[in-house]
């Protein structure tokens, strides 16, 4: 039988790359973490890192910082996205580009002008660590919120809105019945693309509290710089982990963001 | 009325806060002054201390390189990867897509942490203590992190596609390869543009993944392969952004700008390119 | 002798990857010119074997010729065949004019090679020689040819190889359509579909119909031997796909090539054909001239899926004589007497009179259809779909005559169900499809009789089988099976959902397909949906067992 080119052989490349620099990684990670210098089998990264007051403060301190960047930027970003895709108040795209402008610009850039303007107002890394890291955090993951959520309210049914309108809810009702339930895909998408970044920023912290705040990025960072493998391979698992139960937890939301197209034979 | 008047501060206000610190960086740009907040009238001194300054040069410069070849490899990879995943049978493709979907959901600081110990062990083992690090492991770390976005922006314009048009081209007499060319990437050349300007930004933006792979290399010789993300960082761990970096900010700034406005003032298409010269082969252009 | 067919279909099967046989074992031969439709519900494989013929996939068993020359494994883009789409397939990144001449633009002409002076170059024709060589290799392989003719075709090529590569010959050089002859080809075929003022236009704006005539001018143009054409009218509204049938056969007549073309619209077959291929589940069920299609269906699938039609289990009675509808009628075709059949009946062919009549029956229902009224007459508790002018009321009794020639009578595709697998269990229950059913193993040796450990005893008590594991052949007739709507209950033995259903007379049969695709042929009273999940039940004495093998192997 002669060789026949199909199709679907051009994804081979793509399938060895994807092996060898993602899934292989990832068991090397898995090594590093349960064995010594040596690469002898151990638990050693396994209990330093439960018994050490120290990592699980990072750890507890990262989960606060994330959960309070993402309800603020939902916060600030929710109103903005809706009012973004409402035709009533906007229809220029520009808009939602300038937005999205200050992303183009590097971040690492962006966060020394943050950090170099909150000191030069009063609110510097030395005296306010936590309050000058909050804003960095919320200043550079805005408009990660914005994005995915004017999304969703694009396609916000109209015709829902204002069947429930008819049915007799008031503005409020509208909003909470309508409009919400509407466009928790993009609020769930959203808050992934805020939540995990958050916990495993290094660059933000590290410059905004002068090094004042630790957070697991920070604390992975610390590990590679002193070619420490096995203890931050065991907090790269961690991280692994939170990574895939929130994964697991909003997999149903985000199902039917991406909308299953049944394929009409 | 007064509904949109407060829709409209609150919009307004919020940009302004987000471009504080960059217009902030924009304006002291024109002035020789250490410190931000100190004024010492109007000058271009800066811009010139900027194009002068060695070290920002070779950064901006392996910062570019980086970003392109690795966009070029990605885009390759990743929409190669696409088509070929489209065509296969629904479990292989299942199984693609979710590998695709690790970096995308891994955080950034794992993935860069993967590598570098693969890469040790690889290097220490197999190598007998050699150091791999170098311009091919930031690139692959750099691939690593845009090809699945590639893929992610392929993927619908192929979905989008009608599927009979790839053998509607070979019905036609092209090869496969030249149905692939013709037919299918005119159809997906917007994803695959799109996928290509994103892997080219998450280079560009690209700051762990570099400071983790990177080795020796590219303009930055025996030395680290030095960045502009790098060496910012580098620079602000000690102390405020230098003062000859903040006519950087101006220039990118001007850069994304123009490219914010041509995307939305892109003009309508014209009558095409074929259809003018048809015209002139009847006589009647 | 030469025949004028230029594709010929033989043996063809094609199984997919997940072993579905979508196309088993398809005959078929088109003439020059014909205009051949394959008409089946969606599924029956009619789309594969057309999608065969243009090369989208490979026929896993038997061969396709073309003009006498196999080209089972010649890839789509080297096939003088083009296709129209289902929905149309054209380019949108390139106007009307460039998907029309998309084709054209690949398309090599060979031209003869001259010198200067305007001589004849004279080469070796290497591309010829590899050809022969490859023709040779697969003659070398082929195991089906007897030795004296491989032998004898062998030695023919290898002399004429010898020949090419020490005699030069004329040779050609491949050259692109110049921009001349693709613009009048292409304004011939925009003049062929009507479409000369939109050759400018993006595909995006053009309405349906405009789509489809573009996509067949881009097939056209390239003057293929075979025009394929899978469902194109289906995306059209009704009135536009009128129009369309007329003008795809006026086209057929004007361009004179040979058009294959699959559809699951009954009306569209009829009008626009040459000859129908029936089909389902990929396999032929008749091949004809529309009319004989019509007129002849050869088995009750054909003429249920072939406009509307009363079907009725009958049974002959004599020479030329059929009863059915408690009436002997007299028909043309001859069957043994006795012969359960299936009789077809049209509905334009039962002329209603007042009273007398072959038959008496009650109007039940009256539609309305513009040209005449369609009315549903119950004959005792048989249904009959009658079409005619006159005006009856509703619960009126008319008398009903049919004529011989308007009998159609087919054999019984089956009566029973028979499974060949099926197999006894240590609890004497007959295992088909992997369920086990109360069965009495008793018949399976005359006289016998079961101890209480549950073996079979012989009528002499001499002989003790353990009938455990015996491979048998099990029948069930096919009104021996009773559904049973909660498929939860005690009472169904085997569930599984409706694959099919004809309307027979009194009664519907249908096909149960279980989980391990099982079929159960039954008839039922009552009405159920395709798909719907059933429980079939079988009484113990209704299962009638064959021993595949001398029951003394069972003998302990």
């Amino acid at each position: 039988m002669k060789f026949r080119f199909q199709r679907k052989y051009l994804c081979i490349p793509y399938w060895l790359f994807l092996i060898l620099f993602v899934i292989v990684p990832i068991f090397f990670i898995v090594f590093y973490a349960f064995t010594d210098g040596n690469g002898r089998f151990t638990w050693d990264a396994f209990v330093e890192f439960f018994t050490t007051n120290n990592k699980l403060n990072v750890l507890v301190q990262s989960l606060l910082f994330s959960t309070l960047n993402t309800i603020l930027c939902l916060l600030i970003g929710y109103p903005i996205s809706y009012l973004l895709a409402n035709k009533k108040y906007n229809t220029k795209y520009v808009l939602v580009l300038l937005f999205v402008m200050p992303m183009w610009i590097n971040f690492v850039l962006r966060t020394g002008a943050t950090r170099d303007v909150l000191s030069w107002l009063g609110i510097n890394g030395g005296t306010h660590p936590y309050v000058a890291t909050m804003i960095g955090l919320v200043y550079n993951y805005l408009p990660f919120v914005i994005l995915p959520l004017y999304t969703t309210m694009l396609k916000l049914d109209q015709s829902q809105i204002e069947a429930a309108t008819d049915l007799g809810c008031n503005r409020i009702q509208v909003f909470t019945k309508s409009i919400i339930p509407q466009s928790i895909p993009g609020i769930v998408s959203a808050a992934q693309m805020v939540f995990m970044p958050t916990m495993s920023s290094y660059v933000i912290p590290e410059t905004l509290s002068e090094g004042k705040i630790v957070l697991f990025g920070n604390s992975i960072y610390l590990g590679f710089a002193n070619n420490q493998w096995n203890s931050s391979s065991f907090m790269a698992i961690i991280m692994l982990i939170i990574i895939g139960v929130s994964m697991l937890a909003t997999r149903n939301f985000s199902e039917k963001d991406t909308g299953k197209g049944g394929t009409a034979w | 009325m007064v509904k949109k008047i407060f829709a409209y501060s609150y919009i307004y206000l919020i940009l302004l806060l987000m471009y504080v610190p960059i217009f902030v960086l924009i304006v002291f740009s024109f002035t020789n002054a250490t410190y931000i907040g100190t004024w010492n009238g109007f000058s271009f001194d800066l811009y010139a201390k900027l194009f002068q300054s060695e070290e920002i040069m070779i950064a901006l410069g392996n910062t570019v390189i980086i970003a392109i070849i690795s966009a070029f490899v990605s885009t390759i990879l990743g929409t190669l990867g696409a088509i070929g995943g489209f065509y296969s049978k629904k479990r292989s493709r299942a199984a693609l897509e979710t590998v695709n979907q690790i970096p995308v959901v891994n955080a950034e600081i794992v993935m860069a942490l993967s590598l570098v110990v693969m890469f040790v062990f690889i290097g220490n083992v197999i190598f007998r203590g050699a150091n791999l690090f170098s311009f091919w492991t930031l690139l692959a770390g750099h691939v690593v992190l845009s090809a699945p976005f590639v893929y992610l922006n392929v993927k619908p314009k192929l979905q989008q596609m009608d599927p009979s048009l790839y053998e509607a081209a070979l019905d036609l007499g092209c090869s496969p390869s030249r149905a692939l060319r013709q037919a299918v990437l005119p159809e997906i050349i917007p994803g695959v543009i799109s996928g290509f300007m994103l892997a080219i930004t998450l280079s560009l933006d690209d700051f762990i993944i570099t400071a983790f792979t990177r080795g020796s290399g590219l303009l930055s010789g025996e030395g680290n392969i030095e960045t502009l993300s790098t060496l910012v960082q580098a620079k602000i761990k000690k102390g405020p952004i230098p003062a000859e970096m903040r006519p950087l900010t101006t220039i990118i700034f001007i850069i994304v700008l123009l490219i914010v406005l041509f995307i939305s003032l892109r003009r309508n298409r014209t009558v095409s390119r074929s259809a003018l010269r048809r015209r002139k082969l009847r006589g009647r252009a | 002798m030469e025949n004028n067919y230029i594709i010929d279909l033989k043996n063809v099967s094609k199984i997919f990857d997940d072993e579905t046989i979508a196309v088993d074992d398809f005959n078929l031969y088109v003439r020059k010119g014909e205009f051949v439709t394959f008409l089946g519900p969606s599924g029956c494989g009619k789309s594969t074997t057309l999608r065969m013929i243009a090369g989208f996939e490979f026929p896993s068993k038997g061969s396709i010729l073309l003009n006498g020359k196999d080209i089972s494994n010649v890839p789509p883009n080297k096939r003088p065949i083009n296709m129209v789409f289902q929905r149309y397939a054209l380019f949108p990144h390139l106007d009307v004019y460039e998907n029309i001449a998309f084709g054209l633009r690949l398309k090599r002409i060979p031209v003869l090679k001259v010198d200067k002076q305007g001589n004849k170059v004279l080469e070796i024709d290497k591309k010829k020689i590899k050809e022969l060589k490859s023709e040779y290799k697969l003659i070398q392989k082929n195991k089906h040819l007897d030795e004296t003719e491989k032998t004898e075709k062998l030695n023919g090529l290898q002399s004429q190889i010898d020949y090419l590569k020490v005699t030069p010959v004329e040779s050609y050089n491949y050259v692109k359509l110049s921009e001349k002859e693709i613009d009048s080809k292409v304004a011939r075929a925009l003049k062929i579909v009507d479409l000369e003022a939109l050759e400018d236009r993006d595909i995006s704006t053009l309405s349906g119909g405009q789509q489809q005539r573009v996509a067949i001018a881009r097939a056209i143009v390239n003057e293929p031997e075979i025009l394929l054409l899978d469902e194109p009218l289906g995306a059209l509204d009704l009135k536009m796909r009128k129009e369309m049938q007329i003008e795809l056969k006026e086209m057929h007549k004007k361009l004179g090539i040979t058009f294959i073309y699959v559809t699951h619209d009954q009306e569209e077959a009829l009008t626009m054909s040459d000859t129908i291929v029936v089909m389902k589940d990929g396999v032929i069920q008749q091949i004809g001239t529309p009319k004989k299609i019509y007129d002849e269906p050869k088995n009750a699938f054909v003429a249920d899926f072939i406009g509307e039609s009363n079907i009725y289990n009958g049974t002959i009675v004599g020479d030329k004589k059929v009863r059915f509808l408690d009436h002997n009628f007299n028909c043309e075709d001859e069957f043994q007497l006795n012969e359960k059949v299936d009789v077809v009946v049209r509905p334009e062919d039962v002329i209603i009179t007042d009273k007398g009549g072959m038959i008496e029956g009650v109007i039940d229902n009256k539609i309305f259809k513009g040209v005449n009224y369609q009315y549903v007459i119950m004959i005792g508790k048989n249904e009959l779909l009658l079409k005619s002018t006159k005006d009856y009321e509703v619960g009126s009794k008319v008398g009903l005559n049919i004529e011989p020639d308007g009998i159609h009578i087919m054999k019984k595709d089956f009566l029973v169900n028979i499974y060949t697998d099926a197999w006894i269990d240590k609890n004497n229950h007959v295992m088909i499809d992997d369920t086990p059913f109360d069965c009495d193993v008793t018949q399976l040796l005359a006289g016998s009789s079961l101890d209480e450990d549950g073996y079979l005893i012989s009528q002499d008590k001499a002989h003790k089988y353990d009938l455990k594991d015996a491979d048998v052949v099990a029948e069930i007739a096919k009104d021996k099976i009773d559904i049973i709507d909660d498929i939860e209950s005690e009472e169904a033995q085997i569930v599984g959902s409706i694959v099919d259903s004809i309307y027979v007379g009194d009664h519907y049969r249908y096909i149960v397909r279980t989980e391990n695709e099982e079929d159960f042929v039954l008839d039922s009273q009552y009405s159920y949906n395709l798909d719907d999940k059933v429980g079939l039940k079988v009484n113990k004495e209704d299962i009638k067992l064959r021993l595949k093998k001398e029951v003394s192997v069972y003998e302990i």
